[in-house]
């Protein structure tokens, strides 16, 4: 957690009950049985020091900059546009009356879909803090992301260009971060284009992520392949890795490892990533605790699964 | 005359079709060009243009001068132009087309008027088959009518010609109606030669904005809707429009609108040329803008125009300049529907027209409160039914479902392997379905009932797919199609 010892713990501890609660007692089955690594479990004030250099990057980006995400492998698109939908996500959350501004190129939508405004809210963002912007073609999208940048009102600003890799370059991601730094705001392009090359073209922008869609280990697989059943999948989870970090003002860079892949699992009620262990298979269907009113009446609020 | 007869007199005679598209599309011209002189300008059809020049003939000099201008600039342009000015719309007509006499000014006397349309010909009144029937009772003259008793005329020829007599002589009210409304606020600025410098011209318009801005102050309201036109000296027009998401009275940013819709016409549109000698800046649409209250706690408004519209004045301002630059049409806002169908679910409006609702006044409230969101039901819905963990909608759509080839054990069943764009996927959890019926109140057979699944594959990449129709029931085999990605 962080430096600051019991008491902070304890404020997170009453927070969780103070959540159990509002949930009318159902407990945290939600996540409750679900194998998590370290719990990154709120967004950190500014200026507070996490030790993970991934975490950190996070937080950096959070209070302003710029950051690039290329999908690793074409058909991974979507996967790198819900990664970078969490991070303006866990942003938002930080910012609580502020909107975010998603740039979508026409010919991303053509691949991937628009945003859909019912996902959105299942994940957890209120769509009316939304502004969609669409877009005809790269110079447009960077236009309307250099635009968005410098406006004080917006928390985040997603854009996803159908852009190529070597018609981006030093100078075009220069003018980005330059209006990221000028504004509040923090900027996520998504260079769904340039699927597989994360590390093989140049830009000016600090931090460059590459997502791909993650295979999450199950635990009792073979359980399910000796009943010849399909499991179902669980929570929204990616794997991804830092392709660059320039040392920004709390040092990241030298101890961050390309090699290496983090499985990350996305929580909407919380808004934040956290590290995915192997997971256990969440119950089947019937055998979830019925959330109708009568339901939790009969059993007096306190089954769970 | 007939071609025939004509090609007798004159051989060398050259024949061209009229093109009567091309001429109305000139004649709109010349309307839009006249609107420099006055904001309302009308056509009149088949070959004249009709100018309300009220109030405004003393920018020009009083009302001779002004005829002569419009005359002369006309002229200039290659035109064979005839011009009068009358107190009304049928006079001036038939003084322009029947008579020497140019101008009948506006504070002639019903005697004065009678005078001058006295010696009109009859056809001035514009009833061909009156006037034929007039002239073999030897009536030539507008003045033989006013010398008669009118009762006759009037059983004999309906009552139409007796308002065709009182709109000559300017005794009923005659509106025209002009090609554009004219702007309730505006600002003008006229050169004595063109303006060709893209800078030049900003800057006026900067000036303009701050002209306009003063006018719409006092009468406390803002802009919705900005027209700025350029008039070319040589004769062409250009217009440009923005619109805003709020009432705006702020002249840097209005500054700043116009300045990017110039941006976007640079490529094609505004071409100097020989440059631009009159600038009009107005508001087309305005509302009721008032100041705001300042409080001595924590200001939610920084710029110094109420946000009537109620979203924060920055958001505002971004979404009215990335709309004036892509087109209001393409910067959108998400508003909840009443439809289970996936892609009814959700509409997505221009930003700047929204429906401002209760739920957008919320800028300074104290932060957490939703209580005012459309999608608050929704939210709280999502906590108690959301025990599943997978996410219940995909967090993209597309705009209409790929058809695919999927395989499925039983007819209702998941997919097992599905083919989606020419890549094979083998499912490797899935969860659902999920079904949704159309609504019922439809005609039958037109939608199909749908089965929903999340399927994942191997690879970890989640789909939306569904199984359209159900099987012998509906009568087509069902169809499986791709809807949204996770």
């Amino acid at each position: 957690m962080s430096q600051s010892g019991s008491s902070e713990k304890i404020l997170f501890l009453r927070r969780a009950i103070a959540a159990i609660e509002a949930r009318g007692g159902q407990g945290n089955a939600r996540y409750g049985r679900i194998g998590y690594g370290r719990l990154n479990e709120r967004p950190r004030r500014f200026g507070s020091v996490s030790r993970d250099p991934f975490e950190r990057l996070l937080d950096e980006g959070a209070v302003g900059g710029m950051s690039e995400i290329v999908p690793a492998r074409p058909g991974d698109e979507a996967a790198a546009a819900g990664f970078a939908f969490a991070l303006a996500l866990r942003r938002l959350s930080m910012r609580p009356r502020s909107g975010v501004v998603w740039i979508a190129e026409d010919m991303v939508a053509r691949e991937i879909g628009l945003p859909y405004a019912k996902g959105l809210e299942a994940a957890g963002v209120d769509p009316e803090r939304l502004v969609l912007v669409r877009t005809r073609r790269p110079r447009e999208t960077l236009w309307a992301m250099e635009e968005t940048l410098k406006s004080k009102a917006v928390a985040a600003v997603v854009a996803e260009t159908w852009i190529a890799p070597g018609a981006y370059g030093l100078e075009a991601s220069r003018r980005l971060v330059v209006a990221a730094r000028r504004g509040a705001g923090a900027g996520l392009l998504l260079l769904a284009k340039a699927a597989g090359e994360a590390a093989r073209f140049t830009s000016a922008a600090p931090t460059r992520f590459e997502v791909a869609s993650s295979v999450v280990q199950r635990a009792g697989a073979d359980a399910f392949a000796r009943a010849r059943r399909l499991p179902s999948p669980g929570p929204p989870a990616w794997r991804a890795r830092i392709v660059k970090a320039r040392a920004g003002p709390f040092g990241a860079g030298a101890d961050c490892d390309p090699s290496c892949w983090r499985d990350l699992v996305f929580d909407p009620d919380k808004a934040l990533l956290r590290y995915a262990l192997p997971l256990r298979f969440p119950a089947a269907l019937g055998d979830r605790p019925d959330s109708s009113p009568a339901a939790q009446r009969l059993c007096g609020g306190r089954r769970s699964v | 005359m007939a071609v025939a007869d004509a090609r007798a007199m004159h051989p060398s005679l050259t024949l061209a079709e009229a093109d009567l598209l091309a001429e109305a599309a000139l004649l709109a011209s010349i309307a839009d060009w006249c609107r420099r002189f006055t904001p309302l300008a009308a056509i009149d059809p088949p070959d004249g243009v009709m100018l309300d020049v009220t109030g405004a003939s003393h920018l020009f000099g009083g009302e001779a001068a002004m005829l002569d201008e419009v005359e002369r600039r006309l002229a200039a342009q290659g035109f064979a132009v005839r011009v009068a000015l009358a107190p009304g719309p049928a006079l001036a007509r038939a003084l322009v087309r029947f008579s020497p006499v140019r101008c009948a000014p506006a504070e002639s006397s019903p005697e004065d008027i009678a005078n001058i349309a006295a010696h009109l010909p009859i056809a001035a009144l514009g009833l061909a088959e009156a006037a034929r029937t007039l002239a073999r009772a030897g009536l030539r003259h507008v003045g033989d009518f006013l010398s008669r008793p009118r009762a006759p005329f009037a059983a004999r020829f309906g009552p139409d010609i007796n308002a065709r007599v009182d709109a000559l002589l300017c005794r009923a009210r005659e509106p025209i109606s002009p090609r554009f409304e004219a702007p309730n606020y505006m600002a003008e600025r006229r050169f004595a030669t063109g303006l060709a410098r893209l800078e030049d011209i900003e800057a006026t318009l900067a000036a303009l904005s701050r002209e306009l801005c003063a006018l719409l102050e006092r009468h406390g309201v803002g802009a919705r809707r900005l027209a700025a036109a350029f008039y070319r000296v040589d004769g062409a027009v250009r217009h440009i429009e923005a619109g805003t998401s709020r009432p705006l009275r702020d002249p840097a940013l209005m500054g700043s609108l116009l300045r990017e819709r110039l941006a976007v016409l640079d490529g094609d549109g505004l071409d100097t040329g020989y440059g631009f000698d009159t600038l009009r800046l107005g508001a087309m649409e305005v509302e009721r803008c008032d100041p705001p209250q300042t409080t001595l706690g924590p200001a939610c408004d920084s710029s110094g125009v109420a946000s009537v519209g109620g979203e924060a004045p920055d958001l505002a301002d971004l979404i009215d300049r990335l709309g004036a630059r892509l087109g209001l049409r393409r910067v959108l806002r998400l508003y909840p529907q009443d439809a289970h169908i996936p892609e009814f679910a959700v509409a997505a409006l221009p930003a700047a027209y929204a429906p401002t609702g209760p739920s957008s006044r919320r800028s300074c409230e104290p932060e957490g409160s939703r209580s005012g969101s459309r999608w608050t039901a929704s939210l709280q819905a999502r906590k108690s039914i959301g025990e599943s963990l997978a996410p219940l909608r995909p967090l993209r759509l597309f705009e209409r479902p790929e058809p695919i080839d999927a395989v499925a054990l039983t007819p209702d069943g998941p997919p097992l392997r599905f083919r989606w764009r020419r890549a094979l996927h083998d499912v490797a959890a899935y969860e659902g379905p999920e079904r949704i019926a159309p609504p019922w109140w439809r005609v039958a057979g037109e939608a199909r009932t749908r089965d929903y699944f999340c399927a994942e594959d191997r690879e970890g990449r989640r789909f939306w797919l569904f199984c359209e129709g159900l099987g012998e029931r509906e009568g087509a085999p069902p169809r499986w199609f791709m809807h949204g990605l996770f």
